[in-house]
């Protein structure tokens, strides 16, 4: 995946604690097993990143919240970006296509 | 079925009453307008597709902001959009989310024919406004769609809020020469999930708006659309958007020559 360095499908897993809310329906917590996004990256961004997801969403993170960002995988070869400090909805990406590191 | 006009819902309306618009998803009726809409979310397209053949067209895009909230609040927390746009409402796209009223103000029609009917779908099926040579669209940290241009997105400085974020990026983009500039301002839409679509809570934010507008105005030559995708309304201690309600239905809709 562009933007993440070869292999980083091997880096150690964590298991993360997240919460979401939703203004239709109950929050849901779940316990992940997880890859920090930093650990992954193929260079450190100097201001944010641009993640896009392969249905058309993308969204810029700042360098600042680079420590709550996890990847979390969905199936073979597809990853979910969780921020664990975020717990609305739009802060999930699922399906990640490429990072643009800036 | 539930019977809307842009600032009440209606009951006890006959089903067979003459003056009664469907509105329809998947070919259902979701419910109905009495008295069909004069005037349409999908005419930000059209409208910004006349305007453009004299000049610079500039779309301020409010989401969040209903017709009724702003019926009520204008004059007191907004008075230079009052004062410059003499908004109507205009009827939006059902479901009232984002991604398919953004899209049916983007691309000029509705969700059975752009294909975006949730906040999953993020690929209209048709042509947008994006597509014009030099258009830009300014969004805070995410964007709802994608389409033929990759937006400007944007990220708050320590102590800005997202709207002050899209207000910076947007400003010197506003001052030159872009033929299509679109701001998405998301803010109020973030707030009215929290606290619903009660005036006195939001005054602040309406404020920081109409004075995002009044800057862009200031630096911007060529004619100015003021827009919304959708209201909210308020439920169980907080706000939402998603029904068939005249909160979520109707949004402003105005123009102005600067």
């Amino acid at each position: 995946m562009k933007g993440l360095r070869p292999g980083f499908e091997a880096l150690p897993r964590v298991r993360i604690h997240t919460r979401t809310t939703s203004s239709s329906g109950a929050p849901r917590e779940e316990e992940l097993p997880a890859i920090a996004l930093a650990d992954a990256l193929a260079a450190s961004p100097a201001s944010r990143l641009i993640l896009r997801s392969r249905d058309g969403f993308s969204l810029a993170l700042p360098r600042e919240e680079l420590g709550s960002a996890w990847l979390v995988q969905t199936g073979e070869a597809q990853w979910m970006l969780v921020l664990s400090g975020d717990s609305t909805r739009k802060r999930r990406i699922k399906d990640i296509q490429e990072i643009d590191i800036q | 079925m539930q019977v809307i006009i842009p600032l009440f819902n209606l009951s006890d309306l006959p089903e067979d009453c003459r003056a009664l618009t469907p509105c329809m998803m998947n070919g259902e009726t979701v419910g109905a307008f009495f008295l069909s809409p004069r005037r349409a979310v999908t005419d930000v397209f059209f409208r910004a597709e006349a305007l453009m053949q004299a000049g610079r067209v500039m779309i301020l895009y409010l989401d969040g902001l209903g017709y009724a909230l702003y019926h009520r609040a204008a004059r007191r927390f907004m008075p230079f959009c009052a004062r410059t746009f003499s908004c109507v409402s205009a009827r939006t796209a059902y479901p009232p989310l984002t991604q398919p009223c953004m899209a049916s103000m983007l691309t000029g029609v509705w969700p059975q024919t752009h294909g975006i009917f949730s906040r999953r779908d993020h690929r209209p099926r048709v042509p947008s406004l994006l597509r014009h040579p030099g258009a830009v669209l300014v969004e805070a940290d995410s964007a709802p769609l994608a389409l033929e241009r990759e937006p400007v997105l944007t990220l708050p400085r320590a102590g800005e809020s997202v709207d002050a974020a899209v207000l910076r990026a947007a400003l010197p983009i506003a001052a030159g020469d872009a033929p299509l500039l679109i701001v998405h301002f998301h803010g109020l839409d973030d707030l009215e999930h929290d606290v619903g679509d009660d005036e006195a809570l939001l005054a602040d934010k309406l404020h920081e708006l109409d004075d995002a507008v009044r800057a862009l105005c200031a630096v911007f030559r060529g004619a100015a659309i003021l827009c919304a995708d959708h209201g909210a309304h308020r439920e169980d201690g907080a706000g939402g958007h998603g029904r068939f309600d005249c909160r979520d239905m109707f949004v402003p809709y105005g123009e102005a020559l600067l």
